[in-house]
């Protein structure tokens, strides 16, 4: 979300006044950054006060320290957003004296990046500040004060803001007056600038070329979301191979078993065959026999 | 065919979300993860983007996708808001409370590189089939 003027107020030149008040710029909320451009005349020397709370940007001094331009800001807290309005003061009673509260939203909470002020004592219609430095670090607003001062009556326009490199530039306000024989004017544009932008020259054109001039660059940082995607991470497990040993069906030769016969010798007595055929008395036998 | 089961793979990613609660942490452009020893948050929380803290992941879901053959792990958007941070990669994890026991399950990349959000909102539009997913082969 780039950080962009939402909205502001002015409080045009004032003749002979030491305050102005600045109404408060519509939808001011709490964290939202306030930047006030205050501008005055005198016909001597004079300082504006920084208000409480509030930081001193830059302050552009040109017609020796008769024409001062100052830029403050303030991070909007809840007892700004419920104020009705903004006072600035000036050391002096001021010959002119105006300024413009604008509301910047979008901004991060610590804004302000850098910036910086030029201050040109010749006159010339067309004001280029070269030699600028400032340089964008992220995406970031870049605002454009510009202010001038004719000697001769009339009022004094502001236009062509331009810079290098070149951006579209808008313009927030501006506001001149007539005032006799001092007539300043103050003008502010605003542009987006992305990261890595350094601007070497700044710069824009009055309508008269009779003035003395000044202006500064102020880069507020912007909120930055950034939103990625995914590729899915898909993870696909492996499944190894297995190797598997097979078994082999096989067939088996019947086991026989043959009982060994051991060959067994026999043995024969044959008997004597008595030649006599008579048979002997048994009772002698026994007799001679027995002891 | 050897097949490895999409149920199981569903079943084994559930117990490991189980185990806490699932978050999602932003990782600083210098951490190079290992996929072999990163595995608690205690091993890459030194590694976390500066300016970060840990965002719980809701609706969180595992489905198994029958056309691409495969288990995925869905969230709604992770985002966090009003920060300052550079990031290139994202962790998911479940904390369980003690770093030293919350598994890291996946570290996922930008695809957009480098975020830099300057105290804005830093978001993932997570991809439409998830965060990463087993695929079953």
């Amino acid at each position: 979300m780039s950080a962009t003027v939402a909205s502001f107020n002015k409080t045009a030149f004032t003749a002979g006044v030491t305050n102005i008040n600045i109404t408060k710029p519509t939808g001011l909320a709490v964290g939202d950054t306030m930047i006030a451009v205050v501008s005055g005349h005198d016909t001597g020397a004079f300082t504006f006060t920084t208000p409480s709370y509030w930081t001193l940007v830059q302050s552009i001094q040109t017609a020796g320290t008769a024409l001062n331009t100052n830029i403050f800001l303030k991070v909007a807290d809840s007892s700004d957003v419920a104020a009705s309005q903004f006072n600035f003061a000036a050391s002096a009673n001021l010959t002119q004296f105006g300024g413009t509260l604008m509301r910047i939203s979008g901004a991060i909470a610590s804004p302000l990046d850098t910036s910086e002020k030029d201050e040109l004592g010749a006159a010339s219609a067309t004001i280029t500040f070269t030699g600028s430095s400032v340089a964008a670090n992220q995406d970031e607003l870049i605002l454009m004060v510009m202010v001038g001062m004719q000697t001769d009556s009339g009022v004094v326009t502001l236009s062509g803001y331009n810079s290098t490199p070149s951006l579209t530039w808008t313009e927030v306000t501006e506001d001149s007056v007539n005032s006799g024989t001092t007539d300043p004017v103050y003008g502010i544009a605003y542009a987006n600038v992305t990261s890595g932008i350094t601007f070497t020259q700044y710069g824009a054109t009055l309508s008269s070329s009779k003035q003395e001039h000044g202006g500064a660059l102020i880069l507020i940082k912007s909120v930055v979301n950034a939103t990625g995607t995914n590729t899915l991470l898909e993870v696909s497990p492996l499944l190894s191979t297995q190797n598997g040993v097979g078994g082999t069906t096989g067939t088996n030769a019947l086991l026989v078993v043959e009982p060994q016969i051991f060959t067994q010798n026999g043995k024969v007595t044959n008997s004597t065959q008595w030649t006599n055929l008579d048979k002997p008395t048994v009772s002698n036998v026994n007799n001679l026999e027995k002891p | 065919m050897s097949t490895l089961h999409l149920k199981a793979l569903e079943i084994a990613l559930d117990a490991v979300l189980a185990l806490g609660t699932p978050k999602l942490s932003f990782m600083a452009t210098t951490f190079t993860p290992s996929s072999s020893t990163d595995q608690y948050f205690s091993d890459i929380s030194a590694e976390v983007a500066s300016g970060t803290t840990a965002v719980t992941l809701a609706s969180v879901t595992t489905t198994i996708d029958t056309v691409n053959n495969r288990v995925e792990l869905d969230t709604a958007d992770p985002s966090l808001a009003t920060i300052t941070a550079t990031t290139n990669k994202y962790v998911i994890w479940v904390d369980t409370g003690v770093a030293a026991t919350s598994p890291v399950l996946a570290t996922i990349d930008i695809v957009e590189g480098t975020l830099s959000p300057v105290s804005g909102t830093l978001a993932i539009t997570v991809n439409a089939e998830g965060h990463f997913a087993f695929k079953a082969v």
